[in-house]
């Protein structure tokens, strides 16, 4: 099972054609594409419009969540339906199931949000403003950790988890400390762990790096744009097959299959 | 007490709010601090942006804060493009 990720490509008027080029192949590459977040510059409907326009050779299902950018205008909702037009399944506290090559890929979805991790992460405690900004958090949270055990209950032979924010800091690593409560929460992360998945995918650090993985051991992968320099990122869940192989061996730095089994 | 010069963290926080409102360039979290140059005084914005026409905005927006506040500090752009082409690297097993 071939997942391509990207997230944070903030599409903008003059951005037209710069994604589309890099995207002609995937269907080559990957059998899924997951989106994570910040589709657009600014979360205007014409720019939704301008991004789906993009993904015109994409032929492998398509999976998505909002980013911080994609709400700056107030229109969230509508940017989803221009998505859903297009036929993406936009997630947001929801989980979607997809049959592929005889497996079943499940993916959870949510935009999550801040709050920090570890020892410098927020509480809930004093005014009004501070918890609502915490128990947002704890909420996308819950949702995050019931759509999972949602899809181990259905059966999942894989299942994803979809984010804008980070759940661990180690893939926020790079940016400036100040800003890591605005970056992610660890009570995503705690989520992630609680109720079990294969792979996390978030975007939203732009200076942070790739790899990490959360407390519980689950991967986590940023694939925001300026971290990965490229239109996706490929990762192969399970049972490596043919198809795979022949993926994973086709350039290699990052491959860590070593051609055994 | 006279209002004087804006002090630095102020403005920096100006500016860093302008790039990341200013729709020219839209981008959150670009890194801005300033730097002591050989004449004068730098303002430095580093991180990656999606477009060139974002780039090329970027002196110009920061430019209109500092006008704002009289402040004649040189613009420097350490900005990157990151261009989104097909991976070259394979897929990783995780």
């Amino acid at each position: 099972m071939r997942v391509a990720a990207i997230g944070d490509v903030h599409i903008g008027v003059d951005s037209v054609g710069t994604f589309q080029p890099g995207l002609a192949a995937i269907a080559d590459d990957a059998d899924v594409l997951v989106l994570a977040g910040d589709l657009t510059k600014c979360g205007t409907v014409e720019e939704a419009e301008l991004f789906v326009d993009e993904l015109d050779d994409v032929t492998v299902p398509i999976v998505a969540v909002l980013g911080n950018h994609d709400h700056h205008a107030d229109r969230p909702h509508e940017v989803s339906e221009v998505l859903r037009e297009r036929g993406i399944i936009v997630l947001e506290g929801t989980s979607t199931i997809l049959e592929l090559h005889g497996h079943r890929l499940g993916v959870a979805g949510v935009k999550g949000f801040g709050g920090g991790f570890a020892d410098t992460a927020a509480s809930a405690f004093g005014e009004h403003e501070m918890k609502a900004f915490v128990r947002h958090t704890e909420v996308v949270a819950a949702q995050l950790a019931d759509e999972l055990q949602r899809l181990a209950d259905a059966g999942c032979d894989h299942r994803v988890a979809l984010l804008h924010y980070a759940p661990i800091a180690d893939t926020v690593a790079g940016e400036r400390r100040e800003i890591y409560p605005f970056l992610g929460s660890q009570m995503l992360g705690e989520a992630i762990d609680d109720a079990g998945a294969d792979l996390a995918v978030h975007g939203h650090a732009h200076s942070g790096i790739e790899h990490g993985t959360t407390p519980g051991g689950v991967p986590v992968r940023n694939v925001a744009l300026p971290v990965i320099g490229c239109a996706y990122r490929v990762y192969v869940l399970g049972d490596v097959d043919d198809r795979d192989v022949a993926m994973a061996g086709r350039v290699g730095s990052e491959a860590r299959y070593d051609g055994s089994d | 007490m006279n209002a004087g010069p804006t002090p630095v963290e102020h403005l920096l926080t100006r500016i860093s709010d302008a790039l990341a409102l200013d729709g020219r360039v839209g981008e959150l979290g670009l890194d801005v601090h300033e730097e002591a140059g050989s004449i004068g005084r730098r303002i430095v914005v580093s991180g990656h942006v999606s477009t060139a026409e974002r780039k090329h905005a970027i002196t110009a927006v920061v430019g209109e804060v500092l006008a704002a506040h009289d402040d004649d500090a040189e613009v420097i752009d350490r900005t990157m493009v990151t261009v989104a082409g097909r991976p070259d690297g394979g897929g990783e097993v995780v």
